[in-house]
């Protein structure tokens, strides 16, 4: 393992150290660690690009002499291979800082410690002065978050087992597109491929655990997508008329505009995000609250109110 | 790429992040490497052991990465080119962006910091090849106050609002600690019930006192209970109000809850909207169809 990685390393080396193309046999031939048949050394570096690649090296292929038409060489530009933020001073090296060290013990912990160790290779130290003292924390991280970051970065497609509305369980095969947090859940946005939609889904209500199911870079993901976007449509856009008892129901206040009120009563113009989640809120707030329009959903209060009296008869 | 990272190439990118880290931190205590890396003392030895042999085609001392260990402290020298700070990979970049937008999601920040932090996440946004993103409705407008409580060791008078008692009330609480869970705001405060956690986005106002303790007698608690429900429909919203997971497997229709407040099982069990049943405790299922009969006398108008 360990002539492996010293090979690695050293592929690394004389890749980023060469001017020019290095061909497969220059390689072969003056680089440690190759050893065995021609065929197990040209089998070794063809596994060694695709490792090198795997940690996010970029290795260049191109033409050794562009007069012959001989053997492909190949390069490392150090401007790819070198840390792609420039001018950073130390308070941005704080912020960067502070950002990967909110994974602590979270899902994404090893990608984080990685980064923070190339933040800090850069020599600048973090200047935290100017930075609030409350450092962020991950917390309700999911283990799935993991894979899908890399599905994502990738663009391979997922599969999982998902808890439906309903409480049935299918089977999802999804396109990741974006991922995020938002009210302390985490959320995955992508393509469904069964329902050819693009669907939100809580990572919290995944069954078991995510797979991949596809191969790298088999979609692409829509140039004007945008998560907060696609959530910010889903919310609320409907109104209803409410009457809310004067000094109650303080969380539905904040989201509504008084039309008129008299000594008990306000009646309040409130937006919602759909019927279900309303009547959920008329019902918690009980007797201090009461729907007026739609008549609709009014309606529906009742009969659901009349359902649970003859429960609980 | 997203397979598991095997042993040796984790290995493979650590030696070539401590050549930069190695360079801009010379003569470090090999400890602190350790820690720093996050691996063990022996691992990184290895690793620091193997990177002596890497070097230059030609590997003679002359092209070989030169490192020196004197009591304990590591240098390095002639690793010329691998010296430079190595480029974040993609989920490195998801990473720190997800976590920029929690340091924007939570703090309090003027206008210049806001405006470079965005710029700096703008910049990872763009080498990123995915896009990630993060909402949030964290209000930090009381954080300002209850750090200046904090700093000058006064109390705290807040209005709270209690979903569950749906009541607003002014609390007299003595500041510890502010943090952040589950992408929410909290203030941890000793009142007249012993410490307590208030969310913030539940505060409607907050203003330093200068008044001496008073005995709030505020007791939302009481001695916990158990209850028993049914799931009369399948209700993933209703189950999830009770606390059951959605990722588990399993998900049974009747099952037991522990709950220390009276007014919010019966306000979760009416807002369930029929999916769910309470079985037991008894006293509760009447207050249950109690409350039924007086929401359907007010409607009744």
């Amino acid at each position: 393992m360990s002539r492996k990685s010293e090979r690695l390393v050293n592929l690394t080396i004389a890749l980023l150290a060469t001017k020019r193309y290095l061909t497969k046999s220059e390689i072969l031939k003056s680089i440690e660690g190759y050893e065995g048949s021609p065929e197990t050394k040209e089998r070794m570096f063809e596994r060694d690009k695709d490792d090198l690649r795997g940690l996010g090296i970029e290795i260049e292929v191109g033409s050794f002499d562009p007069l012959f038409e001989d053997e492909p060489g190949y390069r490392i530009d150090p401007q790819s291979y070198r840390f792609q933020l420039k001018d950073l001073d130390s308070n941005d090296i704080a912020i960067l800082s502070l950002a990967a060290q909110a994974w602590r013990g979270a899902a994404l912990e090893t990608s984080a410690l990685s980064a923070l160790m190339k933040l800090s290779s850069i020599g600048i130290a973090a200047d935290l002065s100017e930075l609030p003292s409350i450092a962020p924390q991950v917390t309700n991280s999911v283990d799935e978050i993991e894979l899908i970051t890399n599905s994502l970065a990738s663009r391979t497609p997922i599969s999982f087992s998902y808890r439906n509305a309903d409480l049935s369980i299918s089977n999802r095969r999804i396109h990741p597109y974006s991922t995020g947090s938002a009210d302390g859940f985490w959320y995955l946005a992508g393509l469904d491929l069964d329902k050819q939609e693009v669907r939100i889904f809580r990572l919290d209500r995944i069954v078991g655990h995510a797979q991949i199911n596809g191969e790298q870079g088999s979609y692409l993901v829509p140039d004007d997508f945008d998560l907060a976007t696609l959530m910010g449509t889903q919310a609320k856009k409907n109104k209803a008329l409410i009457r809310v008892r004067r000094d109650k129901a303080h969380s539905m206040r904040s989201a509504s505009t008084i039309v008129e009120s008299d000594a008990e009563w306000d009646l309040v113009e409130y937006i919602y995000a759909n019927e279900d989640q309303l009547i959920s809120e008329a019902l918690w707030y009980r007797g201090d609250l009461k729907i007026v329009e739609p008549h609709v959903l009014r309606d529906r209060v009742i009969s659901v109110v009349r359902e649970i009296g003859a429960h609980h008869a | 790429m997203p397979k598991e990272i095997s042993p040796a190439l984790q290995k493979v990118s650590r030696m070539l992040n401590l050549v930069p880290y190695l360079s801009t931190h010379q003569n470090i205590a090999l400890k602190e490497l350790a820690n720093r890396f996050d691996v063990s003392k022996k691992e990184i030895l290895e690793d620091l052991n193997a990177l002596w042999m890497c070097g230059l085609p030609g590997y003679t001392p002359l092209e070989l990465i030169d490192l020196s260990f004197e009591d304990g402290f590591v240098s390095i020298s002639n690793a010329e080119a691998l010296q430079m700070p190595r480029s974040l990979t993609q989920p490195e970049l998801m990473t720190l962006i997800l976590g920029i937008g929690l340091i924007l999601d939570a703090q309090e920040l003027d206008d210049e910091q806001r405006q470079r932090i965005n710029t700096l996440r703008d910049s990872l946004v763009a080498l990123s090849s995915a896009k990630v993103s993060l909402t949030s409705n964290i209000d930090s407008g009381h954080r300002f106050v209850i750090k200046q409580a904090m700093d000058c060791r006064k109390a705290l008078m807040i209005s709270y609002h209690s979903p569950v008692r749906d009541t607003l009330t002014q609390r007299l609480v003595y500041p510890i600690s502010l943090h952040v869970e589950n992408g929410l705001e909290y203030l941890q405060a000793s009142t007249a019930d012993g410490v307590r956690s208030f969310r913030l986005d539940r505060m409607s106002a907050v203003q330093i006192a200068d008044a001496k303790p008073i005995g709030v007698a505020d007791t939302a608690t009481r001695p916990a209970f158990r209850a028993k429900i049914e799931l009369v429909r399948s209700d993933r919203r209703s189950a999830e109000a009770f606390g059951l997971s959605s990722g588990s497997s399993e998900m049974s229709k009747v099952f037991e809850v522990d709950c220390f407040s009276e007014e919010w099982l019966i306000r979760t069990v009416l807002s369930c909207a029929g999916a769910v049943e309470l079985k037991e405790p008894l006293h509760l299922r009447a207050e249950i169809a109690r409350w039924g009969g007086d929401l359907l006398e007010s409607y009744a108008d």
